[in-house]
C-alpha cells in the first residue's frame, strides 16, 4: 500500500490504460445487452464520483444534482440537435452567437457547455443556498431541483415541456462514457488530495474551526458545487445522448434518490465507494429485471433499493467501501 | 509611545438580554504571555470568539498590528498573524493528526488550482514544503508516532496538544489558548506548562491564556486579568492578583480555588 502512495500520479496513468484495454475489450468481445448496462454504470458513476465531492469531501449533503443533470441534458441536446430534425421537433435553432441556424455542435464541446451551464447555475444558487447547513441545505437544494424540472415543464418553447425531446442522436458511446468517469474521477482525486480538497474536508469536519485556521468556507463550498455540477452537466448530457429522449420528470426526485442511495451504499467520501455504489445498484436493477417482469410486481426494484438503503444505513452507514474508524488501543 | 500588537477597546456584547462582554479592555505587549481567568460564564470564551472574529461585537473596537480587525471574518484575521485554541476541542475527528496539521497550512500554500489539478512541479514542491513544516510541528509536540492516528482515537492529552500544534501550522504571532489544560492530569498538565514555554520561545510567540487551573496561569502569565460578568475586576502580577480581596470575592462560592 505504502508503495503505491509513492507514485499515485503513475497508478493513475496506469490505471487510465488498463481502462481502455477493458473498454476496448468489452466493446468488441461483449454482446449489446451488455455494453448497455457497462455505459449506464458509467454514467451513474460520473454523477454519483461528483455528487461524493459536494455530500462526501465537503460534508454539504445537496438533494439538487439531479437538476445539474437536467441543464446539462437539455443544453447539451440543444446544441448538437441534428439541424434537420430541428423544426420536425419544434426546437429551436441556434441563434448566431452559439453558431447560427445552420450549425449543430459536435458532441464533445456541446457536453463541456452542458457542464459548464450546471457549474454557473451552482454558483448562482450556491451563493445563498450553501449559506445554509444541515437539513435546511438539503431541503433548500431539493427545491431548486423543483425549480429546474419544473422550467423544464414550462419552457416549452425550448425544452418541448413535459413531452420532452425525442430522436436525440445516440453519440455516447463506452469510449465517451469512460473517458468521462475517468476524468471526473482524476480530477475529483486531484482536487481532494491538493490544499483545495484538504479545505472541503475541514469544512465537512467543523466549519469554525476550518475558518479560525484561515478557510473560508463560502470559496470552498461553492467550488466543491460547482466542479460537482460540471460533471452532473456531461453526466446528463451523456445520458440524454442514450437514451435518446429526455422528459423533465426524469431529473426529478426518484433520479435523485437512486444516486444519492448508489453513493450512501457505496461510501461517501471514498475514492472507490461513489462507482462501486453506482456499478452494484445498476447490476441489481437488471438482475432483477427479469424477476420483476416475470412475478409482475412492478416497483420492486425501487423497493429494493429503499430496503438496501435502510439496511445499510442501520449496519454499515459508512457504506461498503467506508471504513470505521477502529479505536486505538 | 509604547506599541502594542493587540489593543481591544471598550468591547461590548450582548447575547438577547444577556450581556456576556461588558467593556472589556486590553493592551497587550507584544511577546508577553498575559492570563485570563475568572468563574464559569465570566465571559472569557466570548472575548477569545470576538477577538478572533467569530463572532461581531455589539460595541469596541479591536485593533491587531496597527488593524483595526473587528469586523474581519476569523479567516482574515488569522491570515495576519492571530489565531486561538477552542476550549471544547474542535480538531478535524474523523482525520490523521498528520491531515489537521495539513489543513492548516492552508493560509501559506499559495498552489493555484490547475496546477494541483495537473500535479505541476510547483505542486509537488509546496506539498513538500507543507509535510517539511507538519514533520517539525509534529517533532516540537512529540506527536511523530501519531502522525496516522485519527485524532479522535488519540488520548484526550495529546488532542488538546494538537489543537495547539494545528494552530501554530497557521505560523501565528498571537495565540488564544482556551483553556488548554482542560480534562490534563497534573502531569499532563506541568508538561504542557513546560511545552508552552517551549513554544513561546522557539515561535516567538505572544499569548493569552484562559485557564482554570491556577498553577499553570500563575506560572506562566506575566500579567493577569480577572473578568467577572464580562468585565475585568483585577488586573496585575500573579501575586498581586491572587492576594485581591475583590478576586477572592468573585471566586467565592464558585467553586474555583485561587492557589
Ligand atoms: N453564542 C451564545 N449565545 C448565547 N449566550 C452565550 C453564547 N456564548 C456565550 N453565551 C453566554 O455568555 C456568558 C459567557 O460565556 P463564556 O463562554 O464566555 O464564559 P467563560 O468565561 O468562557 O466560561 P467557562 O469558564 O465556563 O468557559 C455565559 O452566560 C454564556 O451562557
Ligand atoms: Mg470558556
Amino acid at each position: 500500500m505504502r508503495k503505491i502512495n509513492k507514485f499515485p500520479e503513475l497508478w493513475f496513468l496506469v490505471g487510465g490504460l488498463i481502462l481502455l484495454v477493458g473498454v476496448f475489450l468489452a466493446d468488441h468481445l461483449l454482446n449489446r445487452y451488455l455494453v448497455h448496462i457497462l455505459i449506464l454504470m458509467g454514467i451513474y458513476s460520473i454523477t454519483t464520483v461528483s455528487l461524493n465531492l459536494t455530500n462526501g469531501y465537503t460534508g454539504l449533503f445537496s438533494l439538487g444534482h439531479a437538476a445539474f443533470m437536467a441543464i446539462g441534458a437539455y443544453t447539451s441536446t440543444l446544441l448538437a440537435f441534428p439541424i434537420a430534425l430541428r423544426e420536425a421537433y419544434e426546437l429551436p435553432l441556434l441563434p448566431s452567437f452559439l453558431g447560427g441556424p445552420e450549425y449543430s455542435w459536435p458532441f464533445f464541446p456541446a457536453l463541456v457547455a452542458g457542464g459548464l451551464l450546471a457549474s454557473i447555475a451552482a454558483l448562482l444558487i450556491g451563493a445563498p443556498v450553501l449559506r445554509l447547513r444541515g437539513h435546511y441545505l438539503s431541503v433548500a437544494s431539493l427545491g431548486f431541483m423543483v425549480i429546474v424540472t419544473t422550467f423544464a415543464k414550462t419552457l416549452r418553447g425550448i425544452t418541448r415541456g413535459s413531452m420532452g425531446i425525442n430522436a436525440i442522436p445516440s453519440y455516447t458511446n463506452i469510449y465517451w462514457t469512460y473517458l468521462w468517469l475517468f476524468i471526473s474521477v482524476y480530477v475529483v482525486w486531484r482536487i481532494v488530495n491538493s490544499r483545495f480538497g484538504r479545505a472541503m474536508l475541514a469544512i465537512r469536519e467543523d466549519e469554525t474551526a476550518a475558518q479560525a485556521l484561515g478557510i473560508y468556507p463560502m470559496k470552498y463550498k461553492l467550488l466543491s458545487f460547482a466542479v460537482g455540477a460540471f460533471f452532473a452537466g456531461v453526466a446528463g448530457g451523456l445520458y440524454a445522448h442514450f437514451t435518446k429522449a429526455i422528459r423533465p420528470f426524469e431529473f426529478s426526485f426518484f433520479l435523485t434518490f437512486q444516486i444519492v442511495t448508489m453513493l450512501i451504499i457505496g461510501g461517501m467520501g471514498t475514492t472507490s465507494g461513489p462507482i462501486v455504489g453506482a456499478a452494484s445498484l445498476i447490476a441489481l436493477r437488471y438482475a432483477l429485471k427479469p424477476v420483476e417482469e416475470g412475478l409482475q410486481i412492478y416497483g420492486l426494484i425501487e423497493l429494493i433499493y429503499a430496503t438496501l438503503l435502510i439496511v445499510i444505513m442501520l449496519w454499515k452507514p459508512e457504506g461498503i467501501m467506508g471504513k470505521r474508524h477502529s479505536r486505538m488501543s | 509611545m509604547t506599541y502594542f500588537i493587540l489593543e481591544v477597546e471598550d468591547l461590548w456584547k450582548s447575547f438577547g438580554g444577556l450581556t456576556a462582554v461588558s467593556g472589556y479592555q486590553l493592551k497587550l505587549p507584544p511577546d508577553s504571555v498575559y492570563g485570563l481567568i475568572g468563574p464559569n460564564g465570566a465571559g472569557k470564551t466570548t472575548i477569545f470568539n470576538l477577538i478572533s472574529g467569530i463572532i461581531k461585537p455589539t460595541r469596541g473596537k479591536i485593533i491587531f498590528k496597527g488593524k483595526d480587525i473587528t469586523f474581519w471574518r476569523p479567516d482574515q484575521v488569522v491570515a495576519l498573524g492571530l489565531t486561538r485554541t477552542f476550549q471544547n476541542l474542535r480538531l478535524f475527528s474523523s482525520l490523521t493528526v498528520e491531515m489537521n496539521l495539513k489543513i492548516a497550512s492552508h493560509l501559506h500554500a499559495r498552489c493555484n488550482f490547475w496546477s494541483s489539478l495537473f500535479s505541476f512541479p510547483s505542486f509537488f514542491r509546496e506539498e513538500r514544503e507543507i509535510k517539511k513544516r507538519v514533520d517539525y510541528i509534529l517533532e516540537v509536540f512529540d506527536l511523530v508516532p501519531y502522525r496516522e492516528e485519527v485524532s479522535s482515537n488519540l488520548p484526550y492529552g495529546l488532542q488538546r496538544k494538537l489543537d495547539i500544534a494545528r494552530a501554530l501550522m497557521t505560523k501565528p504571532q498571537l495565540v488564544l489558548l482556551d483553556e488548554p489544560s482542560a480534562g490534563m492530569n497534573t502531569q499532563e498538565a506541568e508538561d504542557l506548562a513546560e511545552l508552552i514555554r517551549r513554544i513561546k520561545e522557539e515561535f516567538q510567540l505572544t499569548l493569552i491564556i484562559v485557564e482554570h487551573r491556577m498553577s499553570l496561569v500563575m506560572g506562566l502569565a506575566e500579567v493577569v486579568q480577572v473578568i467577572d460578568y464580562g468585565s475585568v475586576i483585577a488586573m496585575g502580577s500573579p501575586e498581586e492578583v491572587q492576594n485581591d480581596p475583590q478576586v477572592i470575592e468573585a471566586y467565592l462560592g464558585t467553586g474555583d480555588v485561587v492557589a
